[in-house]
């Protein structure tokens, strides 16, 4: 990363540089005239001594590019930018504790995988992983940032037993005001 | 002149003692089995205002008659569940203000 912006930062020296030294018609090779060198090539080309300046501002834009080139935003990779969600809790039962989850991922079948997608984390920081059913937070694991294997954590919760509901009622769908 | 005034202020407070007395309701209810009537004990209780609203969400359990009680409750329509651990048993919208006794049966499996 150091190398690509010190490649950039020499191919803007040379962008920049190369377009003051045209600016000021800087580059004499001659010092005892003072005036710009010619070269003559076959073909009748003749070059003075300011293209080595248009060289350089032409040659600049290489590394000044590349750097950028390499280091674009890959389209599966989100920009993480540090976000806080704020708020205060009033409650009369603590400890509480507040999560937040971009896009939670709903499992309804025994059996079924899940993917949850989270931004990095610095270091070597851990993830709560909970698994929620009805509002019961049924297992909480943790998962090590440092254990991140070709973009994945593996995560393993404990299998889940619940006794069937001894009564059953009228469940109404939640209406839209609510959700 | 003084009268009148002592007059209006008297009704003022009147008022405003009666808007206080209404703000605020408990509310009470039962849950039962429906074929034996026998309450059931230890069900999570839970009213929800809407979401527009910030009022209160409030928690309670049945007690061992299925009864379940939450006191000064605010007038509004809230979303009423009845849960058995991760289980839920029971969801509908009730309206505070107006009910005073909430019935809810439920069937053993």
């Amino acid at each position: 990363m150091m190398l690509l912006a010190m490649t950039g930062f020499a191919g803007f020296v040379m962008v920049v540089g190369g377009m003051w030294l045209v600016y000021k018609q800087k580059i004499y090779i001659d010092k005892e005239g003072n005036t710009a060198i010619g070269v003559k090539l076959p073909g009748n080309f003749s070059f003075t001594g300011n293209y080595p300046a248009l060289a350089l501002f032409a040659l600049g834009f290489f590394p000044l590019i590349y750097p950028l080139h390499e280091v674009r935003i890959p389209p599966d990779y989100l920009r993480v930018v540090n976000v806080k969600i704020k708020g205060t809790v009033h409650s009369q039962a603590y400890p509480a504790l507040v999560y937040a989850a971009a896009v939670p991922y709903p499992v309804v079948n025994d059996g079924d995988g899940f993917e949850v997608a989270v931004p990095i984390i610095n270091g070597s920081g851990d993830y709560k992983v909970l698994l929620i059913v009805d509002g019961h937070v049924l297992d909480s694991q943790s998962a090590s940032a440092a254990a991140i294997t070709q973009g994945e954590i593996p995560v393993q919760f404990k299998p889940v037993i619940v006794d069937p509901p001894q009564y059953k009622g009228e469940i109404k769908p939640v209406p839209a005001s609510y959700q | 002149m003084l009268k009148h005034i002592g007059y209006i202020a008297g009704v003022a407070l009147l008022g405003c003692a009666l808007l206080t007395a209404q703000s605020v309701r408990d509310v009470n209810g039962r849950v039962f089995e429906v074929t034996s009537r026998r309450g059931i004990e230890n069900l999570e209780v839970k009213l929800t205002p809407p979401r527009s609203s910030d009022l209160a969400i409030r928690l309670a359990s049945t007690n061992q008659n299925g009864e379940f009680h939450f006191t000064q409750v605010k007038p509004s329509k809230y979303l009423l569940e009845v849960s058995q651990g991760p289980n839920l048993l029971y969801r509908n919208e009730i309206d505070a203000s107006t009910a005073d006794s909430i019935e809810i049966p439920l069937q053993k499996h």
